[in-house]
């Protein structure tokens, strides 16, 4: 009978531990509670499909072979395990623009033995025309239309009054940033969205060496309006 | 049986201490969330809402003012991020955006002066970094644009192949330089096509003044008799000299039918109006399309629920026309009159005159036991 007293107690005790660690938190009259809520702000960025930060996204264009013609590559920017992620967390009240943009306008597809560009929209990016800064032909092309537009982890968001972009290609001077998605002033001023399915298509110019190593730096931004 | 009990109550002691242990450390950790690296104005105005997503300056040719960024880190991580301003440039579609940190700033931009170029932040640390903006001596009356824009430093990679990509976040900054401001919008484009079941409207908007103007760009969708199928009402901000243009999409009509589309562009022509202020004495100004107007198909169930009811509906039309002229001619054919004589019943009326006696009922609306009163007016069909 003892014994089992003692059992008891041992029970009861650890209940009222296992709970009472957390009661205690609650219910302490001299403790202060200090909450540092850090303001947020408008961003954008390549997640996977849990919302958590690509560390190197990649773009992958198809590969190509050498040729006497001109051709191209195309590649899906945002994929299910890399998404364009914007997050709006009250900070952009009137709405914003998401864009891609070359790192430069003179930015160029970078190889080591020779260059190709991505704004260069003489004979359709087939030929070097006069932009300034290179002398390679090229021409990038970006259509978000056809872009598949969600609300991303905020349950209650949606993607009304956000509109995608249409297709465009990049001509220096002209149109040197593409836009990817418009969000109206309507649009929820709390919420997060995810995009995927954007085609890039590049033109590359006849008898462009063949090389593994061509890179360009892109910049994705999100402005307030 | 004994020790069973014993080994059982300590497992349920282990179980709850760490039931306990779960519930007070590790569940708040998980409730942490990141939200990336950016900035926005450090101190909005609380009289005009816009200056909590942009900075809004009204500055004299000459004059200078300051503010500050609030540089944000919601990352995990210790970042060093750039703050930088560049000169405004319209993307694609005539959005606002911003140009790169490379290129050659010649107006907003290179009026901005930030005291840093570099922000180093610990993990969801934020930091204030003032800057201060000055209006040039010759810049003219109405409205400029700049951006002043935070992105994470990195280093070129090396070897890398492919796209590299950076982030960067942007503010508009809107100065405005007083004067007489012209508000002045013009419809430049307007289409309707179609793709797949999508209808798809392109509305293009010219800011023809020297000021941005936000517009209300309204695409209405309607059916036969003015019913509303869609409408879209969205507000976006045009800059001086900018034609923008929206691509929006609408699921066409399942049912089919004639839709019938209008673009209404309304804004403020007040000289009171501003970024982010809606004067009291606003006076609108709308511009209308024409109407362009489209015929759709349904989808194909509803082709075929359409066809079936269109042919119950001829089939009845059809039934009932037959049965009026039936009704009619029956009319013609029963009229001659008869008065009934004495020991006269329907059936031997029937017998006498070789009509089915049931006809002479129904077209004499006779009821059972269809008895008959001597001089009572019958009529009879004509032989």
């Amino acid at each position: 009978m003892r014994k089992n007293f003692s059992r008891l107690s041992i029970i009861i005790l650890s209940i009222a531990f296992s709970l009472g660690v957390v009661v205690d938190v609650y219910a302490a009259s001299t403790s202060n509670f200090n909450q540092t809520i850090n303001p947020g702000t408008l961003a954008i960025d390549i997640v996977n499909g849990s919302y958590v930060t690509v560390g190197s996204p990649s773009v992958a264009f198809t590969p190509t072979t050498f040729s006497f013609s001109c051709g191209s590559s195309t590649a899906t920017f945002g994929t299910a395990s890399q998404q364009i992620y914007v997050r709006n967390p009250d900070a952009a009240d009137n709405g914003w623009t998401a864009s891609l943009a070359g790192s430069a306008v003179t930015a160029i597809w970078d190889g080591a033995a020779s260059d190709y560009d991505f704004n260069d929209p003489t004979s359709s990016g087939c030929t070097d025309g006069a932009d300034v800064g290179d002398t390679v032909g090229g021409q990038m092309t970006v259509d978000a239309s056809g872009g598949t537009l969600a609300a991303g982890a905020c349950s209650s968001c949606v993607t009304t009054n956000i509109t995608k972009g249409t297709s465009n290609a990049f001509n220096q001077g002209t149109i040197d940033s593409i836009t990817i998605l418009t969000a109206a002033s309507g649009s929820d001023d709390i919420g997060d969205w995810t995009l995927q399915g954007v085609s890039i298509s590049q033109t590359i110019p006849a008898e462009q060496a063949a090389a593994s190593d061509y890179d360009i730096n892109m910049v994705l931004s999100v402005v307030a309006n | 049986m004994n020790k069973i009990l014993t080994k059982t109550i300590k497992a349920i002691i282990c179980l709850l201490i760490l039931g306990g242990i779960f519930n007070t450390f590790i569940l708040p950790i998980q409730a942490i969330e990141y939200g990336g690296v950016g900035g926005k104005p450090a101190n909005p105005d609380p009289l005009n809402p816009r200056t909590k997503s942009i900075f809004i300056f009204t500055l004299n040719p000459g004059d200078m003012d300051s503010d500050e960024i609030l540089v944000v880190n919601n990352t995990n991580e210790k970042k060093t991020l750039l703050v930088y301003a560049t000169d405004s440039q319209k993307s694609s579609d005539g959005s606002f955006a911003c140009e790169q940190l490379s290129d050659t700033k010649d107006n907003v931009g290179s009026w901005i002066n930030i005291d840093k170029e570099e922000v180093t932040l610990e993990a969801l640390q934020n930091e204030k970094v003032r800057f201060t903006i000055k209006a040039p001596v010759n810049v003219s009356v109405g409205e400029e644009n700049g951006c002043i824009l935070i992105q994470e430093k990195k280093e070129p990679a090396e070897g890398a192949s492919g796209v590299t990509l950076s982030f960067r976040t942007g503010l508009r900054v809107v100065v405005t330089v007083p004067g007489e401001q012209v508000r002045e919008l013009k419809l430049s484009d307007f289409n309707l096509d179609t793709k797949d079941n999508l209808f798809q409207t392109k509305v293009s908007v010219e800011n023809t003044g020297n000021v941005s103007i936000d517009a209300n760009v309204k695409v209405i969708f309607n059916g036969l008799l003015n019913t509303t199928y869609q409408e879209i009402n969205n507000s976006y901000p045009i800059l001086r000299g900018d034609t923008s243009t929206y691509n929006f999409e609408v699921q066409k009509p399942y049912w089919g039918g004639f839709i019938y589309v209008t673009t209404i562009v309304d804004y403020d022509t007040s000289q009171d109006a501003s970024v982010g202020i809606d004067p009291e004495n606003s006076e609108n100004t709308i511009i209308y399309s024409d109407t362009k107007s489209i015929f759709v198909l349904p989808e194909l169930p509803a082709l075929i629920i359409e066809v079936l009811v269109l042919a119950l509906i001829i089939t009845l039309t059809y039934l009932g026309i037959r049965k009026l002229r039936n009704e009619r001619v029956n009319i013609k054919l029963w009229s001659d009159q008869y008065s009934v004589r004495e020991g006269d019943d329907i059936e031997s009326i029937a017998k006498e005159f070789k009509i089915n006696w049931k006809d002479i009922a129904k077209y004499n609306k006779l009821t059972p036991p269809y008895s008959l009163k001597k001089g009572q007016i019958i009529l009879l069909k004509k032989v």
